[in-house]
């Protein structure tokens, strides 16, 4: 079933004395329920944009949003009670306690204060439940914005930039707690910058850019699908130049490193020992490299923006 | 609703600002009793505090200070929401905007009469204490009770208007200062410029309208020796026509506009 599904969307902002800025343009995206899905783009490719449409922060001009089965905005009040969301900075009051802001939170949806204690023991947060909000570093608010979303046992959770603030454990933990909810049966919706955390976090990917859908699967599909055009090989030999001489005459590109040549343009790597060995030359190290969403990601997103 | 309303009500009672100022508020009123008192006592022979006459005149001053009262907090209310970004938070919980905009008013006005409330209590029991000390406190009947009553409601409908007018501009402008401002502009320079020189104004200025709330009517000069007679009724379509275009343009432009 899919938890979200996006058709057509558009949004254009349209500001005083500004020229309209178009942030979604004809955006589709589908996300299956269960596990962590990526939601990755460059800086104003739309990502917060489809975010605060998801959760009727924002009206879209044209298209068909529908979260959980239902239309949105239209049956939000009924979907809202299983939406858990952090978009961009956590909105808290600075001189409430942590403990407090989460109680005025739970009070509208009838939540006991004991699912307080639970989620702030959860993003380890119970300690400094008693002190005030401003008092808390950038890293203690996003964890304390994510309890906010985890207050209603959400059975999606929309998280927009989550690792903002955190320190490389704090990172960790974020990423644990994600893989464990979405392995838990719920929807783990996160946008982020940190390519390597998606790619260990994420089940499912989507990129975007302009607006627009670049391409969405599973983390190994989007990456295979784009390896082709990376196709790299990594190869040790004892003598470089004469290998890079020998590989470049067969119509390889080759490029000479300090210890190894990368050589482009093999359809199979047994093609590279197969000239090497008439040479009488051997190789000690053959190795493809492989894409990583990293490398993907900036493929498809420099051509787009 | 109901959850949101208590939310709400825990909400800005649990604010600083809030805090502070009912106690400046209850501090003030306390102050004018404390002084009432003492003038009271400096009467040689019978004196002229006649509860009878005083009492209500007490209640015009605590609707006076309570719409100043209401009008700062219903700006810090809703300009501080929109600071800290919490009506975006809230919408995650309840996305119907209206609602949440209903609850807060709902939550801010009941706030104020709370306090009217007890502010009447107080500067009426300085006022009684001050005709037994060194005054009358005779004559006191139903009708009495009847007409102190009446002018206490008043007085909280107008603290109730301050509070929403204010709440009203800090929702369209997103800002505390904004509404702070704007309420110091209008009441400190714009409605005194009106007055003098833009003489047809004089019917529609919120000063007229409170002053012809309070007081039961108010003689308006129109130039010359034109005056009209600003009545109660008359007062009280001003202020809810102010308190319709201000509240309503900004529940509007709420539940229409993108959260950002």
């Amino acid at each position: 079933m899919a938890v979200i599904e996006v058709r057509g969307v558009r949004k254009t902002y349209r500001r005083a004395r500004r020229p309209p800025q178009r942030a979604l343009d004809g955006l589709d995206l589908t996300v299956e329920e269960g596990g962590v899905f990526g939601f990755l783009g460059p800086n104003g490719s739309g990502k917060t944009t489809t975010i605060r449409v998801l959760l009727g922060l924002v009206r879209p001009e044209a298209g068909d949003v529908r979260v959980l089965g239902r239309p949105v905005p239209e049956s939000l009040p009924e979907v809202i009670p299983h939406i858990g969301a952090l978009v961009e900075s956590p909105q808290l009051f600075p001189n409430f306690s942590g403990r407090r802001n989460l109680r005025l939170l739970a009070g509208v949806a009838g939540l006991p204060d004991s699912r307080v204690d639970e989620v702030l023991e959860q993003v380890g947060l119970t300690d400094r439940a008693s002190d005030r909000v401003k008092g808390y570093s950038l890293g203690m608010r996003q964890r304390l914005g994510i309890a906010a979303a985890l207050l209603k046992k959400p059975r999606l959770l929309v998280l927009d930039e989550p690792s903002n603030g955190l320190d490389p454990a704090g990172i960790r933990e974020v990423r644990e707690l994600l893989r464990s909810l979405g392995a838990a049966g719920v929807t783990v919706f996160v946008s982020s910058h940190l390519l390597g955390e998606v790619e260990q976090m994420c089940d499912h990917v989507a990129i975007v850019a302009r607006g627009k859908l670049l391409m969405t699967g599973t983390v190994r599909e989007v990456i295979a699908a784009n390896r082709q055009s990376t196709g790299e090989v990594r190869v040790v030999v004892a003598d470089l130049a004469a290998a890079a001489v020998a590989l470049s005459g067969h119509g390889f590109a080759v490029e000479t490193g300090d210890d190894h040549l990368a050589v482009r343009g093999a359809t199979d790597p047994a093609e590279i020992t197969r000239v090497l060995a008439r040479k009488k030359m051997y190789v000690s190290q053959l190795t493809p490299v492989e894409a990583s969403l990293e490398s993907v990601f900036f493929e498809l997103t420099e051509g787009a923006s | 609703m109901s959850r949101l309303l208590v939310v709400e009500m825990r909400r800005i009672t649990a604010r600083r600002a809030v805090r502070w100022l009912t106690l400046a508020f209850l501090a003030a009123l306390i102050l004018i009793g404390i002084s009432a008192l003492r003038d009271a006592g400096k009467t040689p022979g019978p004196g002229d505090f006649v509860f009878r006459e005083r009492a209500p005149e007490a209640a015009n001053i605590v609707g006076a200070l309570l719409t100043a009262y209401a009008f700062l907090v219903g700006a810090t209310y809703a300009g501080a929401e929109w600071a800290a970004g919490t009506v975006q938070a809230l919408l995650f919980w309840e996305p119907r905007r209206v609602r949440v905009l209903g609850a807060k008013l709902v939550a801010l006005s009941v706030g104020v009469v709370g306090v009217g409330v007890v502010g009447h209590v107080v500067l009426t029991s300085f006022a009684a204490a001050a005709s037994k000390a060194d005054g009358s406190y005779s004559g006191i009947d139903a009708d009495l009770w009847r007409s102190l009553l009446a002018a206490d409601l008043r007085a909280l409908v107008m603290g109730v208007f301050g509070g929403a007018l204010a709440f009203g501009i800090a929702g369209l402008t997103r800002s505390t200062g904004a509404a702070l401002g704007a309420g110091f502009v209008y009441f400190a320079i714009l409605e005194q410029v009106l007055r003098g020189l833009v003489r047809w104004s004089n019917p529609f200025l919120v000063g007229n309208a409170f002053a012809a709330w309070l007081n039961g009517e108010l003689e308006i000069p129109m130039g010359g020796t034109e005056t009209i007679v600003m009545t109660r009724t008359d007062a009280g379509l001003v202020m809810l026509g102010y308190a319709v275009v201000v509240v309503g343009g900004m529940t509007v432009l709420f539940a229409r506009r993108d959260v950002t």
